[in-house]
């Protein structure tokens, strides 16, 4: 009835937390439809999108950006708290999204991460600097 | 956008109001509408849409997990049958077994267990299917493996296969149509979807199974609306269903015997008989929704 | 004792009258009480047709966990164990649970190194009971908002099987599916009665069902519930049930029996010379028959 190897104990997605910024260091967050870093397009939807960009900025300017491969994606339930746990581990402090779900949101109020709204398929640059975060 | 058609109880008419707001959404809103059968031990969607005119996804979905034993390590201490919630496995003299008609796949065994004994191994969940139909909706359909519990699993694949094939054709609309009841797999259906519209007929029956499933949409927080079927079987009950249910009623659809002339065709009520009774009362329903969600 | 289970694949074909009823009619005949065992959790029915109200006789609880907030030590251990992600653990504030998420499998409890969790209960439904005269009503009722319905059939089914032994005829009403609730009562079913309908949907999903049925092995009625009905797929139904050498019966398409329906009252004793009533009477005629069930 099954197939393929044991993937034991649990075949848990798993996604190691990132360090978190140094000190002074705003680490900023949002899904994103390709790994492009700067340039990655906002995702419509938040948890269950490809990549998971994380941009870090000081005095208005983004002093590292990364895309990672949401490898929480393929969870079956709780993606949303997955990814939401995984952004609050890795030092998060704002995201930028055009929705989220009640799961995520209720997992990035309880830590005081704070949310921007923002339109699907700009880039992550365009956000900040609409945002007044970039200049 | 995603709109769940549900209702608490079955044959109330969800196949037929899904299949034909699809059809109303082509033709008034979208070049193209996705749609999800989200009834995976019951699936009818894509027969009441016209049936397959060409398959482009048939695969099988391996989205559970089993534990598999290795009886050479395990050394019958017993723990996973004492940490399993679902009594899905006993001490046998020869060493535990699994009964996996009980099992829920969670793993906790494989956890509990001192040696290692036990993994995971996937297991099938059933087979997801996305087809173009005769009227130009896509249909993405699933087919739970008989007599296997992991439908809300199944359903959350297919809503995630629905949103991939839209997104990449530029789709707005995607229409589920959910399983009976308010369980497991009417949960998967609804959440994260934007409207939820209930089908509900004017009997107690109905009633009673709408009113529950309202109590699962506003746990999840979805707005909700509702269609009234069949109201003229028993039209002195339908004021009184419009106020117990106490969400926004888009309108009424009369019985028709055309509907189901309309399914022995095999062709959606609004292309079979758009001059019929029921068809008519659906558009004005479709339209409301369109005035009230596009204003 | 004979277990009589009815289903049928789709939804409203017309189950819960056809089991309401047969039921009554069986107990009409025989002059015993028959055991009616409903276990569509999601959304019950058979009592509002019998006009009773069930009283809880058991409560149907999973596991949820209790964090004991002072031993917690903020490991993040059960967060990464948990399958369906139900917790969460922030710095400053601690371990957080989502109920509507947890699937009850324990797996916290046993992998905190602190014990901190410990076995607490969620309320998933209930069991319930009802007399209703000649029939003796056990029914499962899902709580609105959980999703393990499947727990709730099965502790209904289970709490009627403990009473079954003092019954001849027990009929079993299902939800509508193919899936592991349906299986489960068709296991401990002696005779199958599948509800179909004269429609196009009506006999694929009585095909899907009979590739769960037939390999039972179990002596199969297929009961063609609204034959009749304008538009119908009759002849596309009849020749399927030929082809397979299925037994079947029908139920005509009957606007009396709505009529019984919508006053929430079965047709067989409300109106009992209506065609659909006298449709069932013989149904349950020959399933007497074949029980050899005889007035004693």
């Amino acid at each position: 009835m099954g197939r393929g190897m044991g993937l034991g104990p649990f075949p848990q997605q798993a996604l190691e937390p990132i360090p978190p910024p140094p000190p002074g260091v705003l680490r900023v967050a949002a899904s994103t439809d390709d790994g492009n870093g700067l340039n990655a397009r906002i995702s419509f939807r938040f948890a269950r999108a490809p990549f998971l960009t994380i941009v870090d900025l000081k005095d208005g300017k983004a002093v590292d950006s990364r895309s990672i491969q949401n490898l929480l994606a393929a969870g079956a339930r709780g993606v949303g708290v997955a990814v939401g746990q995984w952004l609050v581990s890795s030092g998060v402090r704002l995201v930028l999204a055009p929705h989220l779900g009640p799961n995520i949101m209720m997992v990035l109020s309880q830590a005081g991460v704070k949310v921007e709204m923002v339109p699907p398929g700009v880039t992550i640059e365009e956000a900040l600097r609409r945002l007044r975060l970039v200049y | 956008m995603e709109i769940v058609v549900a209702s608490g109880k079955g044959g109330t008419g969800k196949t037929f109001v899904a299949s034909n707001l699809c059809v109303y959404l082509k033709r008034n809103l979208s070049e193209e509408v996705v749609a999800v059968d989200a009834d995976v031990e019951a699936p009818d969607l894509l027969m009441a849409l016209g049936g397959s005119t060409r398959e482009v996804v048939r695969e099988e979905f391996y989205g559970s997990y089993i534990p598999a034993i290795d009886m050479s390590i395990c050394f019958n201490c017993g723990r996973c049958a004492e940490a399993c919630e679902f009594d899905a496995i006993h001490m046998a003299p020869e060493g535990p077994v699994i009964d996996y008609s009980k099992c829920e796949g969670l793993g906790t065994c494989a956890v509990v267990c001192s040696v290692k004994a036990i993994t995971l191994i996937e297991d099938k969940t059933g087979d997801i299917y996305a087809s173009e139909t005769p009227f130009g909706i896509t249909v993405v359909t699933g087919d739970l493996e008989l007599g296997k519990g992991n439908s809300g699993r199944l359903v959350y694949e297919l809503k995630e296969r629905a949103y991939r094939i839209a997104s990449e054709k530029r789709v707005e609309f995607r229409v589920v149509d959910a399983a009976p009841g308010i369980g497991c797999p009417v949960v998967s259906s609804i959440a994260g979807s934007d409207l939820l519209i209930t089908v509900v007929e004017p009997t107690p029956q109905s009633l009673k199974g709408s009113l529950r499933l309202l109590e699962v949409a506003e746990t999840l927080g979805i707005k909700t609306v509702a269609i009234i079927n069949k109201y003229n079987l028993n039209p002195g009950f339908t004021a009184e269903v419009e106020k117990k249910l106490g969400v926004e009623v888009l309108g009424y659809v009369p019985y028709d015997d055309a509907v189901v002339k309309a399914y022995t065709s095999a062709v959606p009520l609004l292309e079979y008989s758009p001059a019929s009774k029921a068809s008519e009362a659906l558009v004005k329903c479709f339209d409301r929704f369109r005035e009230g969600w596009f204003r | 004792m004979t277990v009589l289970t009815v289903t049928g694949g789709k939804g409203g074909t017309g189950k819960t009258v056809v089991a309401v009823n047969l039921a009554l009619a069986l107990s009409s005949l025989t002059g015993e009480r028959v055991l009616l065992v409903d276990l569509d959790a999601d959304n019950p029915c058979t009592y509002t047709l019998l006009n009773v109200e069930p009283k809880t006789v058991e409560e149907v609880k999973s596991f949820k966990p209790v964090i004991d907030k002072d031993a917690c030590v903020r490991c993040g251990t059960c967060v990464k164990h948990c399958p369906t992600h139900a917790l969460f653990l922030i710095p400053n504030a601690g371990l957080s649970f989502i109920e509507t998420l947890c699937e009850g499998c324990a797996m916290c409890m046993y992998v905190c190194p602190k014990e901190a969790i410990s076995r607490g209960h969620r309320l998933t439904g209930w069991v319930k009971e009802a007399d209703a005269g000649d029939l003796h009503l056990v029914l499962g009722e899902l709580r609105p908002g959980d999703r393990k319905y499947h727990d709730v059939m099965e502790a209904a089914l289970n709490y009627a099987k403990r009473i079954w032994g003092n019954y001849r005829i027990v009929v079993i009403d299902t939800p509508p599916g193919t899936g592991k609730g349906i299986l489960m009562a068709l296991n401990s079913s002696d005779i199958i009665v599948a509800v179909t309908e004269p429609t196009s949907l009506g006999l694929l999903d009585l095909k899907r069902l009979n590739r769960l049925v037939t390999p039972l092995g179990k002596p199969e009625i297929v009961v063609v519930n609204k034959y009749g009905l304008p538009g119908g797929a009759h002849n596309k139904l009849e020749r399927y049930l030929q082809e397979c050498g299925l037994r079947w019966a029908k139920v005509r398409y009957d606007k009396r029996l709505m009529s019984a329906y919508i006053r929430g009252k079965p047709v067989i004793r409300y109106d009992p010379d209506a065609p659909s009533a006298l449709d069932i009477q013989a149904l349950a005629e020959m399933l007497a028959k074949e029980m050899s069930l005889n007035r004693s």
